[in-house]
């Protein structure tokens, strides 16, 4: 047996023989690593290598959802600034080069902030 | 296995200390934003283009990128990339889980990981995996998509993005080989 036919093994042992409390700590415990954080009050994109902030303050909704449609050849990257005033990238931002579904673009953002595709 | 890691992180601390300190830790964060293969150090599998994308999207051009020689000894590496077994073994392994604690259905890759990593604080063998490496796939940038014949839709990826995720920083599997890009922006 090898290391990952062993992994395998010991994980169906594992999860039929430990309470089911303890197994649920631990997934209420990764769960909690996806809990929403602040709200996107602002964001901005990145022309080439110039920031601008713009005025798309209506794109954002009371939940903090952005909800704005972008011509893929508008923006090249995305970024945002928090409740809590970070500045995150909004994320894989490779992705956001076509932006025809913004959905995935997004992808990362907590479900409750994500955009509608 | 030993691959060359390229790793970008931001240039704001200089070089010397990069240099020293490298690489840096991704860990999933209070924003809800969770790393692809769980919190790790992470490496781009031989792509330096990459690297520069990603030092120009995530730090605003002030970025350094850095080559790691890489040693991936099969005792300690979970390839998602190249080894059929690793990838069949880790899908029914988070099928289980699902099968049989609803609440983790749905759960991603790097939640599944971060899952089994404390499954193993009790039970080591179930993850003793120290590396990590997946292909990062995106239907938004196949710009290395070739047919494999012009009469049908098949086609493979020939430059893959390929992510390697090392949970730990040991000297035993990673060497800073060289500095390869060192930018100071101002925007």
């Amino acid at each position: 047996m090898n290391v990952i036919e062993k992994s395998l093994s010991v994980l169906e042992k594992y999860l039929s023989e430990t309470n089911p409390e303890v197994i649920e700590k631990y997934i209420q415990e990764v769960a909690s690593l996806q809990i929403p954080g602040p709200l996107v009050t602002e964001y901005f994109t990145q022309y080439e290598t110039e920031f601008i902030y713009t005025d798309w303050i209506e794109g954002i909704t009371s939940n903090g959802t952005i909800q704005k449609t972008f011509n893929s050849n508008e923006i090249s990257d995305i970024f945002c600034v928090t409740s809590r005033g970070e500045e995150i990238g909004l994320l894989m931002s490779e992705t956001i080069f076509i932006t025809s579904n913004l959905s995935d673009s997004f992808r990362n953002l907590p479900s409750d902030r994500n955009i509608a595709a | 296995m030993i691959t060359i890691g390229h790793h970008t992180c931001s240039s704001a601390n200089g070089r010397e200390y990069i240099k020293t300190h490298a690489p840096f830790l991704a860990e999933n964060q209070p924003n809800g934003k969770m790393q692809f293969l769980g919190t790790g150090y992470y490496f781009w599998d031989d792509n330096i283009e990459m690297a520069h994308h990603w030092g120009d999207s995530h730090f605003k051009g002030n970025y350094c990128v850095l080559s790691f020689d890489l040693n991936m000894p099969k005792e300690v590496f979970l390839d998602l990339v190249g080894n059929r077994q690793h990838m069949q073994v880790f899908l029914t392994m988070a099928l289980k889980i699902q099968n049989q604690h609803k609440s983790t259905v749905g759960m991603n890759v790097g939640e599944i990981i971060e899952l089994l990593k404390r499954f193993a604080k009790d039970r080591p063998d179930i993850f003793p995996y120290k590396i990590i490496r997946a292909v990062d796939l995106s239907p938004k940038f196949e710009q290395s998509k070739w047919y494999f014949v012009s009469s049908k839709k098949n086609y493979t990826l020939l430059n893959p993005r390929i992510i390697i995720c090392f949970l730990e920083k040991n000297s035993l599997f990673l060497h800073l080989n060289d500095v390869i890009h060192f930018s100071e922006s101002n925007y």
